[in-house]
């Protein structure tokens, strides 16, 4: 009888951990009496608190560039008394078609911010449908030739150029030897979530950074085939580890965590991507921290927060599809700690070469190729170019 | 390097051991429940509860004992949960295995989020992790030494757990009223067995070797937890089972099988072959191993209806 009662007591908080869960569910219904047709700020007017809605498509917690935006997000309000209203959608590709146009009948926002490379169709769809609702899209774009997409701003960044610094860097440092660990193989590696369009530009972009420098570097490349297995993340990584690779970059989310366990166990290098992986990994005291060189960031927070002052102050111009390069600065491998020690003190030469290439890319002398529209014929042939030639 | 001499090499040996340890862990857990006739396939959602609880648990009383024990606690709980409903209310064996696995997938990263504010993995938070063994009798000996190079203990434990799961099957008092649970309930129940007991401390055992599975992807594998980190090792290791017939040394057998077919499909990436066509290489082996399987039980059975008839 008491196996009884324990099992009782452990259902009964197992139920009541799961009705705390759905309460936690942030509601997609306004929370405050807005104005509903509340129109843009003219300049001139007096600046209104602003009611934002992020929507979005992933969930927040989970260290991707939406967590940087919803934090630039939540800055931006504290500065402006603006009220911040987030959608999760915990990666439901479903919801978008229903929940956009819901959003925008609702009235209650100002401007609705949403990204990345599913959503410009549903957007596009509500917008058809309330034309007035004001957007910010970032990492995507919409069609801007249809004339319901004239209260759309899009900004993208070019990861391919972003990948491209990576590239090159990882070139400059397989070489340098006296570095105790890198090894004598001209090999790098990199480490993919699964084949899309972000992900493959990424991919193209490192290809054509390693080649820039020197193109009898070899590029080994895998795929783990989501954002979530990290163990198979830090297999893949210790299998180009034993083929020679010595500086691995991961673009596989949280997944990348598994490969930079694995450089650190193998004491080789690797990159992390999106946000600060250095950063994070330090916070949990490990050793793990001291192989990340450095993490491949589009800072879309800066971006979007930059957009909400523009909006803010009425200076932001809807539909049209702003592109940050690097000149503009929002695209960095981020020099931390580490990256001095190791690259900056440790391979001035290298150190010296990479700042020169990343001059000329801000300068717009280095063409670099991309996956965006391109076709699967152009992917495979840069695909080729990773090996030695 | 070539890719053969890649795949025969230590350390690709080394990784197929790794690989497998908790598809050998889950296939022991489902080859104990199997032969007491329960179907569940509730392990994953058992591994993913103890793989949060064990690396956070050990994070808060900082240490690697008392983190693994409230982590196998957390995952012999789901365990509890699936027998109660199973035995006790009689419940849809595989309805419930659904929801607790759903309840795995979901309920970790909401007790992640309440824990530590982040939803996809507790990387900035320090644990401690099992620890890596050289056994130095073995160095020296050529192939064993570099495959058992620097393996955690963990992997250690896992060959240890099929031999005992073997051993409480096969040769125990408990092993015998199990099997006699599983093949005929009501003959066991006849005889004066207690079927709900006796299916109730298999799920337990079960749930401890499940959970020991989920330990080794936070505590060894990785020393963090990673949202929905199992990534669907709990149904291979299921299908290791199955494949085997629930026989403990088949499953171990069959488990190290999948660990070679995925850690040759990453090596294969390495060598270029198309991402997708790797991924597919663990299912490919395991519908053939279906195939063959279910070939020989058909075949079995004719023989069988044969001989009777000739009889």
């Amino acid at each position: 009888m008491k196996l009884k009662k324990i099992v009782a007591l452990t259902l009964a908080m197992t139920m009541t951990l799961g009705l705390l869960a759905s309460c936690g569910k942030k509601d997609p219904e306004p929370t405050q009496a807005a104005n509903p047709g509340t129109e843009t700020t003219d300049p001139g007017t007096e600046k209104k608190p602003l009611n934002i809605m992020m929507y979005v498509i992933q969930s927040l917690g989970t260290l991707s560039c939406e967590d940087l935006i919803y934090d630039k997000l939540v800055q931006f309000c504290d500065e402006t008394g603006s009220t911040l209203n987030t959608y999760e959608c915990n990666s439901d590709e479903t919801k978008h078609s229903t929940t956009l146009p819901e959003l925008c009948a609702s009235g209650a926002y100002d401007v609705i911010v949403t990204g990345y490379y599913s959503i410009p169709e549903h957007v596009q769809r509500a917008a058809e449908m309330y034309p007035d609702q004001k957007w910010i899209l970032f990492d995507t774009s919409v069609d801007y030739d249809l004339d319901y997409c004239k209260n759309i701003a899009s900004f993208t960044a070019d990861q391919n150029t972003l990948a491209f610094m990576a590239g090159a860097l990882a070139a400059l440092m397989t070489t340098e030897t006296q570095d105790t660990n890198i090894n004598e193989d001209k090999v790098v590696g990199w480490v993919g979530a699964a084949e899309n369009t972000a992900v493959n530009d990424f991919l193209v972009g490192y290809i054509d950074g390693v080649n820039y420098v020197d193109s009898s570097i070899e590029v080994l490349y895998s795929y783990v085939g989501d954002w979530a297995n990290s163990a198979k993340a830090n297999e893949l990584a210790n299998a180009q580890f034993d083929l020679g690779a010595d500086v691995i970059f991961t673009v596989c989310g949280g997944a990348g965590f598994g490969a930079c366990e694995a450089a650190a166990a193998r004491k080789h290098y690797a990159f992390g991507v999106d946000t600060d992986f250095g950063a994070q990994l330090e916070q949990n005291g490990s050793d793990t921290a001291n192989y990340v060189v450095s993490s491949a960031i589009k800072q879309f927070g800066e971006i979007v927060y930059d957009a909400m002052v523009k909006f803010y102050n009425g200076e932001l111009e809807f539909g049209k599809l702003t592109n940050c390069d690097v000149s503009t600065g929002y695209l960095e491998m981020v020099e931390t700690k580490q990256f001095d020690e190791i690259v900056k003190n440790g391979m001035p030469d290298a150190y010296a070469r990479y700042t020169e290439i990343c001059n000329d890319l801000a300068a717009g002398k280095i063409e670099v190729g991309t996956a965006v529209n391109a076709t699967t014929e152009y992917i495979n042939e840069k695909r080729a170019e990773a090996a030695p030639f | 390097m070539s890719f053969f001499e890649a795949v025969f090499s230590g350390n690709t040996l080394n990784s197929i051991l790794r690989m497998s340890t908790p598809l050998i862990f889950i296939a022991m857990a489902a080859c104990i429940g199997r032969k007491a006739s329960i179907t569940s396939i509730a392990y994953e959602g058992m591994a993913l509860f103890s793989a949060l609880c064990g690396t956070l648990g050990s994070h808060y009383t900082n240490s690697l004992g008392l983190g693994a024990l409230i982590g196998i606690f957390a995952g012999m709980t789901v365990a509890i949960i699936f027998a109660y409903f199973v035995l006790y209310l009689d419940t849809d064996a595989m309805l419930i295995g659904l929801a607790l696995n759903s309840l795995g997938n979901f309920g970790t990263v909401y007790l992640l989020f309440l824990l530590t504010g982040r939803k996809s993995d507790s990387s900035s938070y320090s644990s401690l992790s099992f620890p890596n063994i050289d056994i130095s009798a073995l160095k020296d000996v050529p192939v064993l030494g570099a495959i058992f190079n620097n393996t955690n203990v963990l992997t250690y434990l896992a060959i240890v757990a099929t031999i005992v799961i073997f051993i409480i099957i096969y040769k125990t008092p408990f092993g015998l009223r199990l099997r006699s649970v599983g093949e005929s309930p009501d003959a066991a129940q006849s005889v004066g067995i207690n079927v709900k007991r006796t299916r109730f401390i298999v799920m337990l055992i079960s749930g401890f070797l499940a959970s020991v599975g989920g330990l080794f992807m936070s505590m060894a594998y990785l020393p963090y937890f990673t949202k929905n980190m199992l990534s669907g090792r709990g149904f291979i290791g299921l299908a290791a089972c199955n494949l085997a017939a629930g026989h403990p040394l088949g499953a171990f057998a069959c488990a190290v099988l999948f660990g070679a077919a995925d850690a040759i499909a990453n090596l294969a990436q390495t060598f270029r072959m198309p991402a997708q066509f790797a991924s597919m290489m663990p299912y490919i082996v395991t519908i053939i191993g279906l195939c063959v399987t279910g070939y020989r039980s058909t075949h079995q059975k004719v023989k069988k209806a044969k001989e009777a008839k000739a009889a």
